[in-house]
């Protein structure tokens, strides 16, 4: 046999994790090609470093985990979530702007309810509205008004969601505060009061998108009862 | 099959079961490829929690373990392109001059560091070969490639590796 097919067999046993048999032993250890004996050097070398990169590997224990996480569990049993400290020097601590980004998302949801439902509600009632111009006209002013009480209580429930972030925050400031130097609650409320004032310009930017809305949605009402009723007096 | 079944079932002993017996493999690949224990544990958690959710779209006429490994590698690949990679740190180096004592750690760690300087693809390739011990058939059906660059990426993986330990000063025989 020659060193190619010699090469050959190392390479299988290689990829079949056999032992190398004895003949392709005999032949590596005696081969005065240097090819043969690079290769044969290299064989040994990651061999024998494979063997102790194997087992140099931590244990570890995921089944109490994961089985918690999978299985349903009650509300106090779940991990709690960490506050994290928040030095009272610093003027504008992570959490207001973690609360930012909650008014804005929430700002976005209730863009998105106004601007999906009511429309598909008007296009199913624009289908049918030849058929009893009169009755539609109602119902949609129906619609409309509840819309608009909708909107009302989404505007209010966000007000209580703003109070309500803002209070947990205070809350977790005085905590973590009184544990670690008893000296700053006032800081922790004059944060509050200052939380406050930065909050008040997204308010009211808010209140004036929510109006824009209102007004926007009655203005496009009204012109569809015009097109309709237009299209009423025309048949 | 029949722990498969039973974990479908609902029933607790055998989700235990299960992970069990699969969380060191998956644990392993995990550790291997992403080189950082808290990062590994987290995507192992992961992987074995979707293997018991999506146990029933698993082909019962294939080998279960394969089709673990596979939810892993996945998730491995997607932790792996959220972050970019970092060098690996999982054992302390001995100090240099410090021979015989700590030639066992050396060499682990030094292959280790070999197999950052790997392509991904190659890397899991190896690791699925050599620490899972799955054979290339498994791997090729795993990493859903012909079982023929299954055996190239792991020859060149191989010699790599060999040179990077031999560039190290590491020898054959040596430690």
């Amino acid at each position: 046999m020659s060193c190619d097919d010699y090469r050959i067999i190392l390479e299988q046993s290689t990829e079949e994790r056999t032992a190398l048999p004895v003949n392709a032993l005999e032949h590596f250890q005696s081969c005065s090609s240097t090819e043969c004996q690079e290769i044969f050097a290299e064989y040994e070398l990651v061999n024998e470093a494979i063997s102790q990169w194997k087992s140099a590997l931590p244990h570890v224990d995921l089944v109490a985990a994961i089985v918690s996480d999978l299985a349903p569990l009650p509300e106090t049993s779940r991990p709690q979530m960490v506050d994290v400290p928040i030095s009272p020097s610093s003027s504008r601590g992570p959490s207001a702007a973690a609360v930012v980004a909650v008014l804005a998302t929430l700002s976005l949801c209730l863009i998105m309810m106004v601007s999906a439902s009511p429309k598909n509600e008007r296009n199913i009632a624009s289908v049918t509205f030849p058929a009893q111009p009169v009755a539609d006209h109602q119902s949609r002013f129906v619609e409309d008004e509840d819309m608009e009480a909708e909107l009302r209580e989404l505007g209010k429930t966000y007000g209580s969601w703003v109070q309500g972030a803002a209070n947990k925050l205070t809350d977790t400031m005085t905590v973590v505060l009184i544990s670690d130097q008893p000296q700053s609650p006032e800081k922790a409320s004059g944060w509050f009061s200052n939380f406050t004032e930065q909050i008040e310009p997204i308010e009211s930017k808010l209140d004036e998108t929510l109006k824009m809305l209102m007004e926007q949605v009655s203005v496009e009402s009204d012109e569809q009862t015009y097109v309709s009723m237009t299209v009423f007096d025309l048949a | 099959m029949e722990l498969a079944q039973r974990c479908l079932a609902g029933d607790q002993n055998a989700l235990r079961e299960f992970v069990g017996l699969f969380q060191q493999q998956v644990f392993a690949l995990c550790f291997r490829m992403l080189g950082h224990r808290q990062d590994a544990e987290d995507t192992a958690q992961e992987s074995l929690m979707r293997a018991v959710r999506y146990l029933k779209s698993w082909d019962s006429t294939q080998p279960l373990r394969p089709w673990v490994l596979k939810i892993a590698a996945n998730r491995c690949r997607t932790a792996l392109g959220k972050r970019a990679k970092r060098p690996v740190s999982v054992a302390i180096l001995p100090d240099e001059g410090v021979a015989s004592a700590t030639s066992q750690i050396g060499l682990a760690e030094e292959l280790e560091r070999g197999l950052t300087l790997l392509k991904d693809r190659q890397r899991e390739c190896f690791v699925m070969f050599y620490q899972q011990e799955l054979s290339i058939h498994e791997i090729s059906q795993v990493m859903d490639v012909p079982e023929g660059t299954i055996k190239t990426w792991l020859h060149r993986s191989r010699k790599q590796l060999a040179q990077h330990l031999m560039l190290r000063g590491i020898q054959p025989g040596s430690t």
